[in-house]
C-alpha cells in the first residue's frame, strides 16, 4: 500500500516500511527512506601508522593522473581502431587536442606504437590554486617503438628517449586531468 | 607546416628538427622544439603543435553574442601614404595608420549616441575618427565601420582578446550535489523532496571570476558568472535555479529544498543533467560585449516507491 508523503510518520510505529524498487523479493540496495545522506560508519582502526592526510592523498592522485594519462596514450597509440575520445578522460584542452593529433598522424602514416612508456621519478606539488597540481616526471620511452605495417621501426635512432616533463594536473570534482605539459630536459 | 612523410615520416620529421633537439647524454640537457612544434617522446621528434581555435573554448554555446566584431583581415606590414607615396609611421599616439583610408584612425571616444546620423542607421560596429597630418588643411572626420579598420599597428580585435581571457578562466560545469546521492545503494523515495545544489562552488564553476588579456599594449578584461543552472531531471521536467541551491542536511528531514528542488512521481533510474549558463561581460579597447557559455554535467540517481504494510 502506498502512502502519501505526509502520512509516512504516522505509520512508522505500526507499519513495516518496505521499499520496493523493481522487485520486492530482490535483496538489492537498501532504500533511503528520507532524503537523508547516510554517514559512513566509523570503524576504529588498529593500524599503527596514521592515515595519510587529504593533501597527501591528492598529491598521490595527481601523480596517478600522469600514469593514467600515459596508459591511455599507450593503448590508443597501439590500436589504430581505438576511440580517441578516451583522451578526454585523462586530459583536457590543448593536451587532449595535441595527443589526438599525434595519434591521428600515426594512423595517417600507418604506424602504431609497441611497448609502454615508463613514467619515472614522479613528484607532485600543490599550486596556489586549490585544484591545480604541478607534477614533474621522467618519461622513459626507451621501450617504445613506432612501427609501420611491415613492422619496421620509424623512430629515429638518435634523440633522447628519456625526457622530463612538467605537467599541470587539474582536479575537477574528484576526477583528474592533465591540462598542460611541457618538456624540459633529458633525464 | 610539417609535411606528411611517406613511409618514414618520423625520420624525416626528426631530420627537420635535428639541429634543435639535443642528443641523449648522461647529464640532463634541455629539450626544446622550434616555435610551432612540441616534443613527442614516442616519436622522439618535434611534431606540429596543435593551435587551439581563436576562441580557445571547446564548449557548446547556444546564444548569440553581443558586441562581437570579426577579426581584422590580413594587413600589409608597411604604412604608406598614397598622397606622398612614402612610408609613414604606423602609429601616432593612440591612432593607427590605415592604408585603405589614407589616414590615422582611432575609435571615437565617447561614441556618439546610436541616434546620431554618424551611425547611418547601424546598430552594431563603431564610429571612428580619421585624420591625415601629412595633408595641409587635413581635418579630422568621422565614419562608421562594422569592423575596426585594419592596419599594421591596428589594435587587436577586442573580442579575440576577451576569448583569450576567458580561456584562462578554466570555466567548467558545476559539481552536482543531489539527494538521493548518485551512487550505488542510494535510493530516493518517490514523492519525497529531491534536493539539488552546486557542490563545492568556486570561481571556476560558479564565478564570479575576472581575467585580463593583453596584446601589443591593449587590454581586455572579462568577468564571468553563472546566471542560472537548468536541471533536466530525466523525467521530462526541468528545474531552473538561479541560486546555487542548499546542500541537504539530516536536520532538514523531509522538507523541500528552499531554492532548488524537485519531486519525482515515478520510480526509476534518472539521468540528471545540470547545465550551468554563464554570462561573460568584457570591456576594452573602447568596446564591450557579452559572451554566453554553458557547461553540462550529468549524474544518475535512482528513485523507488515506498510501500507500507500494516499488520
Amino acid at each position: 500500500m502506498q502512502t502519501r508523503l505526509g502520512s509516512v510518520v504516522e505509520f512508522v510505529l505500526t507499519a513495516i516500511l518496505v521499499v520496493c524498487f523493481a522487485s520486492c523479493s530482490n535483496p538489492g540496495p537498501q532504500p533511503t527512506p528520507l532524503p537523508t545522506p547516510v554517514a559512513s560508519p566509523v570503524v576504529p582502526s588498529m593500524a599503527a601508522s596514521p592515515s595519510p592526510s587529504e593533501e597527501d592523498v591528492n598529491l598521490r592522485k595527481a601523480e596517478g593522473a600522469v600514469h593514467r594519462f600515459w596508459r591511455v596514450i599507450d593503448r590508443l597509440s597501439a590500436d589504430p581502431n581505438s576511440d580517441l575520445t578516451e583522451l578526454t578522460t585523462v586530459s583536457r584542452g590543448s593536451v587532449a587536442a595535441q595527443w589526438a593529433r599525434n595519434i591521428n598522424q600515426y594512423r595517417f602514416d600507418g604506424v602504431k606504437a609497441e611497448g609502454r612508456v615508463a613514467v619515472r621519478d614522479v613528484v607532485a606539488e600543490q599550486t596556489k590554486d586549490d585544484d591545480l597540481y604541478k607534477v614533474t616526471a621522467c618519461i622513459d620511452a626507451s621501450k617504445v617503438n613506432l612501427v609501420d605495417k611491415n613492422g619496421k621501426s620509424v623512430v629515429p635512432p638518435e634523440g633522447p628517449r628519456r625526457v622530463s616533463y612538467d605537467y599541470t594536473i587539474e582536479n575537477d570534482q574528484r576526477k583528474w586531468y592533465v591540462i598542460k605539459e611541457k618538456v624540459t630536459k633529458t633525464c | 607546416m610539417l609535411k606528411r612523410a611517406g613511409t618514414t615520416p618520423f625520420v624525416l620529421l626528426f631530420a627537420a628538427f635535428a639541429n634543435i633537439v639535443v642528443a641523449e647524454q648522461a647529464s640532463a640537457e634541455p629539450v626544446e622544439c622550434p616555435a610551432g612544434s612540441v616534443w613527442n617522446p614516442q616519436a622522439v621528434t618535434c611534431v606540429l603543435k596543435v593551435t587551439p581555435p581563436a576562441s580557445g573554448i571547446t564548449h557548446r554555446s547556444t546564444k548569440r553574442e553581443s558586441g562581437s566584431h570579426p577579426v581584422n583581415s590580413k594587413s600589409p606590414k608597411r604604412c604608406v601614404s598614397s598622397f606622398s607615396g612614402k612610408e609613414v609611421p604606423c602609429r601616432d599616439g593612440s591612432s593607427w595608420w590605415s592604408n585603405a583610408r589614407d589616414c590615422y584612425v582611432s575609435l571615437a571616444d565617447p561614441q556618439p549616441a546610436k541616434s546620431d546620423p554618424e551611425w547611418e542607421g547601424h546598430k552594431t560596429g563603431a564610429i571612428y575618427e580619421c585624420y591625415s597630418p601629412a595633408l595641409v588643411g587635413s581635418r579630422m572626420f568621422t565614419f562608421w565601420s562594422a569592423t575596426a579598420p585594419t592596419g599594421p599597428a591596428a589594435p587587436p580585435e577586442p573580442r579575440a582578446l576577451a576569448l583569450r581571457a576567458i580561456a584562462t578562466m578554466r570555466l567548467r560545469a558545476i559539481g552536482i550535489g543531489i539527494v538521493p546521492e548518485p551512487q550505488p545503494g542510494s535510493v530516493g523515495i518517490v514523492g519525497m523532496p529531491t534536493w539539488m545544489w552546486v557542490a563545492n562552488p568556486g570561481q571556476h564553476t560558479w564565478g564570479p571570476i575576472t581575467r585580463t588579456a593583453s596584446s601589443v599594449g591593449y587590454r581586455v578584461t572579462a568577468t564571468a558568472k553563472v546566471q542560472r543552472v537548468v536541471w533536466a531531471m530525466g523525467d521530462g521536467r526541468t528545474v531552473i535555479c538561479t541560486k546555487r541551491g542548499t546542500p541537504y542536511a539530516d536536520s532538514f528531514g523531509k522538507r523541500a529544498s528552499p531554492d532548488c528542488g524537485h519531486i519525482y512521481t515515478r520510480q526509476g533510474t534518472y539521468t540528471v543533467r545540470a547545465t550551468s549558463y554563464w554570462r561573460v561581460t568584457w570591456a576594452g579597447i573602447g568596446q564591450n560585449g557579452t559572451i554566453p557559455l554553458d557547461f553540462t554535467r550529468t549524474a544518475v540517481i535512482t528513485m523507488g516507491e515506498a510501500q507500507v504494510l500494516i499488520r
